[in-house]
């Protein structure tokens, strides 16, 4: 009978779980199926910027104003999107190296290498053998690390019935293909109000700076994959909140400076660190995004200087 | 290790397998003493090292309190228990916030320096443990119980590792017993065996647990942290939903481990005292302690409020003992004045209701208080004044506790901010529909597990699948915390 009852059991797994794994094969479609990659774009010589919603802030329409003034015959595309990391970004790189373009500036944080599965007691691993570290080396990373369910569950719910959504996400900007923002992002808030409402602040526990983080393997694949194709690449640190950063423990700064000092000295790569640049300034969203909005250009301007500097140099 | 992790999933069937495949008694057992170890380590390192001094501690002192005939001395061997253990949990859990005081109140006389905190972290299941093993000296030197017969054993009841971590806290009376069987009236370790009917009972409560915790409270979780991150400027509306949906999300978090950690028990042959009863169908605090964190409350009663004296001495000193015992119970939740809030609320509930009950005993025999309109009018009542006191219970300070609390009792009649709330959280609020129907569903269906637990075994998979999609499709990807591990 114990046979049978857990005949049943395996049975109810396998069930869900394969029902997961098959919506989840019918429904997401990932950046690299976006009819981005397969419309038609201008002739002009492209400059993506890519990385997470904290790069989302980079307002293309005002910077490619800008480039046709000073007349650089150059077309931005903010290829940004919510949650990006390296070990996505991996995944439609092919994509972006198949539109050829003339260069690459790529937004990473400390939120990319973040720890997976924070340890809160973390002090704890300095005495003894930690066994979960063991384990996670140990067990191979499935695609079902990949999936948020409730997300799939979400996205199903919401095309089958539009009104379920209750995302205000609505603003589109143009040539930002991947990202729509909702009022939200457009507003500035002080740093009382920042304080009040601490959104957009994902806990940043601690950084593991060796190969073995997926995420620092895949920016070196990254890296390596642009140059083989002859196509430059900028990095820069993307910019945070003053409350944002004094949350984020020394060692995983000094971890992420050991990521960033590594692929500099391996690939030759020209950084920019704009973690610090704006963290006082009035000009953010919320304590990880700085605001689309007119005051807020300083962020789009000193991109644009990079690439001014870059093309006229 | 969290339940709700594929880490617990896959150590649980390796633990299964093992006892089915090898039937050595003693073996059985000192892999559990081992496996439970393992649990407790995975997720405290050194700490464990806590555990095994609380369980060498109380094994030896709990066998010469046995032995020795002088009172004095048996009194000498409770007190060395009482101070080590409590200084254990008293230390760590309690140093730090003891420290705050003292310099909040040096502040107060202008006393410049001020004394640094020692940040220590909180060991996991240092409440519950201690807890454990203060019942078993305890109920030793009241002569209640004789002590363990190995240290295995004592080791074993205390790292159990279903219960180990978040209770349901489990008398030595309760678990001892069930380590041993009777074989030709020769007592002898039990033989570990998963009974068919154990593991299909024992996976229903476990998957119900997995219900609550998984589906309920951690997509409930959203409106609460919603509400409660600055609740100042929310209409009452507002407030008391995101009271109501703290309530569910607490009783479903903590419940739902509770049954997991029964349901892991029984599947290895072992009976976990039941821990929540429908509290929130209590009728009136008295019976809401009964129902809620049944093990906790139980305990403080039988160690806590019966030593100061209980109802046996005058009036005031009853009402006292009462207000003392809550007071550190809420305590017992965490080093933090919410709690201490939380605690005097409930006190004060029960001792007004006791002082109502003692001055008009006569109303416990109306008819009306005995008919079905009655005892919902009770009910209403009664979570009333429970959910009130969730809000010291969550809120992130004093200033909002204030507020709701105020916005609680006084209703403004505003409905804007409530309305765009139920809009931006239609998730969390169809789910606090959900979880009352099935609440009332399962109050009118004395058992809904028992009857689920004795479908036939397809229609039994067919639920059990329902459950898994239910808990599989709504989860976010990263396992959510059980509120009471910080307890």
């Amino acid at each position: 009978m114990n046979f049978i009852i857990s005949l049943s059991v395996l049975f109810a797994f396998v069930t869900v779980f394969s029902s997961l794994w098959i919506l989840d094969d019918m429904t997401t479609f990932g950046i690299e199926d976006h009819p981005f990659f397969s419309s038609e774009l201008t002739e002009k010589p492209l400059i993506f910027l890519i990385g997470s919603s904290h790069v989302s802030m980079l307002n293309a329409t005002y910077m490619n104003n800008i480039l046709s003034q000073q007349n650089l015959d150059y077309t931005v595309f903010n290829l940004s999107y919510d949650g990006d990391k390296p070990s996505i970004r991996i995944h439609n790189l092919q994509e972006i190296i198949s539109l050829n373009p003339k260069l690459v500036i790529y937004g990473i944080s400390y939120r990319d290498f973040n720890s997976q599965n924070p340890d809160k007691n973390a002090l704890f691993n300095n005495v003894l053998p930690d066994p979960k570290s063991l384990i996670n080396k140990i067990l191979p990373t499935t695609k079902f690390d990949q999936i948020n369910p409730k997300r799939l569950t979400f996205d199903v719910l919401t095309s089958l019935n539009p009104k379920l959504s209750s995302q205000e996400s609505n603003l589109k900007i143009p040539n930002t293909p991947f990202i729509s923002f909702g009022e939200h992002a457009t507003m500035i808030f002080n740093n009382t109000q920042l304080l009040k409402h601490p959104k957009g602040n994902i806990p940043i526990y601690s950084i593991d700076s060796s190969d073995d983080n997926p995420e620092v393997k895949n920016l070196k694949k990254i890296i390596q994959e642009l140059n083989d194709n002859d196509i430059p690449l900028i990095i820069f640190s993307t910019p945070l909140h003053q409350n944002y950063l004094k949350t984020i423990p020394d060692s995983a700064k000094q971890d992420f400076k050991i990521i960033v000092d590594d692929v500099r000295n391996d690939y030759s790569i020209t950084y920019y660190d704009f973690s610090n640049t704006y963290s006082n300034l009035d000009i953010w969203a919320d304590l990880g995004h700085i605001s689309l909005n007119e005051k807020s250009l300083v962020f789009s301007d000193d991109i644009l200087k990079i690439i001014l500097e870059r093309f006229y140099t | 290790m969290l339940f709700n992790t594929i880490d617990f999933v896959i150590f649980f069937i390796f633990v299964l397998s093992i006892i089915a495949i090898i039937k050595n008694r003693n073996f059985q057992h000192i892999f559990l003493l081992c496996v439970s170890y393992f649990f407790f380590y995975f997720s405290s390192n050194y700490l464990i090292s806590l555990l095994i001094f609380s369980t060498i501690l109380d094994f030896y002192i709990g066998k010469m309190i046995w032995k020795t005939t002088s009172k004095q001395k048996k009194k000498m061997l409770l007190i060395i228990s009482l101070t080590g253990n409590l200084g254990l949990l008293g230390f760590f859990k309690y140093a730090d916030f003891a420290i705050m005081q003292f310099n909040i109140l040096g502040n107060y006389f202008d006393l410049t320096n001020n004394i640094p905190l020692l940040n220590l972290a909180l060991p996991i299941g240092i409440s519950f443990y201690t807890f454990q093993t203060i019942s078993y000296t305890v109920d030793i030197y009241r002569e209640k119980l004789t002590p363990s017969k190995s240290l295995r054993e004592f080791a074993l009841f205390v790292s159990f590792f279903p219960q180990l971590v978040a209770g349901p806290i489990v008398r030595a009376s309760e678990f001892l017993p069930q380590l041993r069987e009777k074989i030709d009236g020769i007592s002898k370790l039990k033989q570990i065996t998963i009974h068919s009917n154990n593991l299909k009972l024992g996976i229903t409560i476990m998957a119900f647990g997995f219900l609550k915790k998984m589906f309920f409270a951690d997509n409930i979780a959203p409106l609460v942290n919603h509400v409660f991150s600055d609740p100042v400027g929310l209409d009452s509306m507002s407030i008391m939903l995101g009271t109501l949906a703290f309530g569910i999300q607490i009783y479903g978090d903590f419940s739902g481990y509770s049954d997991m950690a029964i349901g892991a028990a029984l599947i290895l042959g072992f009976k976990l005292p039941i821990n929540f009863n429908k509290p929130y169908f209590a009728t009136s605090p008295s019976d809401f302690w009964r129902r809620w964190h049944i093990s906790l409350s139980s305990w403080l009663r039988d160690y806590l409020y019966i030593p100061l004296g209980g109802n046996k001495k005058s009036e005031s000193r009853t009402y006292l003992n009462i207000a003392v015992v809550m007071i550190l119970g809420g305590l017992w939740h965490g080093a933090s004045w919410n709690f201490v809030i939380w605690g005097m609320l409930h006190g004060a509930y029960l001792v007004i209701h006791k002082l109502i009950s003692d001055r008009f005993p006569s109303l416990n025999n109306k008819l009306f208080f005995k008919s079905k309109i009655g005892t919902l009018i009770c009910i209403l009542i009664t979570q009333y004044f429970v959910f009130l006191a969730w809000i010291p219970f969550r809120a992130n300070n004093l200033d909002h506790t204030i507020y709701s609390m105020q916005k609680f009792i006084l209703f403004d009649f505003q409905t804007n901010g409530f309305i765009s709330l139920i809009f931006q959280q239609k998730f969390s609020v169809g789910l606090i529909i959900l979880f009352i129907i099935l609440h009332i569903v399962s109050y009118k269906k004395y058992n809904i597990v028992e009857h689920i637990n004795k479908l036939r075994l397809r229609y039994w998979t067919m639920i059990l699948i329902v459950i898994l999609g239910a808990v599989v499709f709504s989860y976010e990807g990263n396992p959510e915390d059980f509120i009471y591990f910080r307890f």
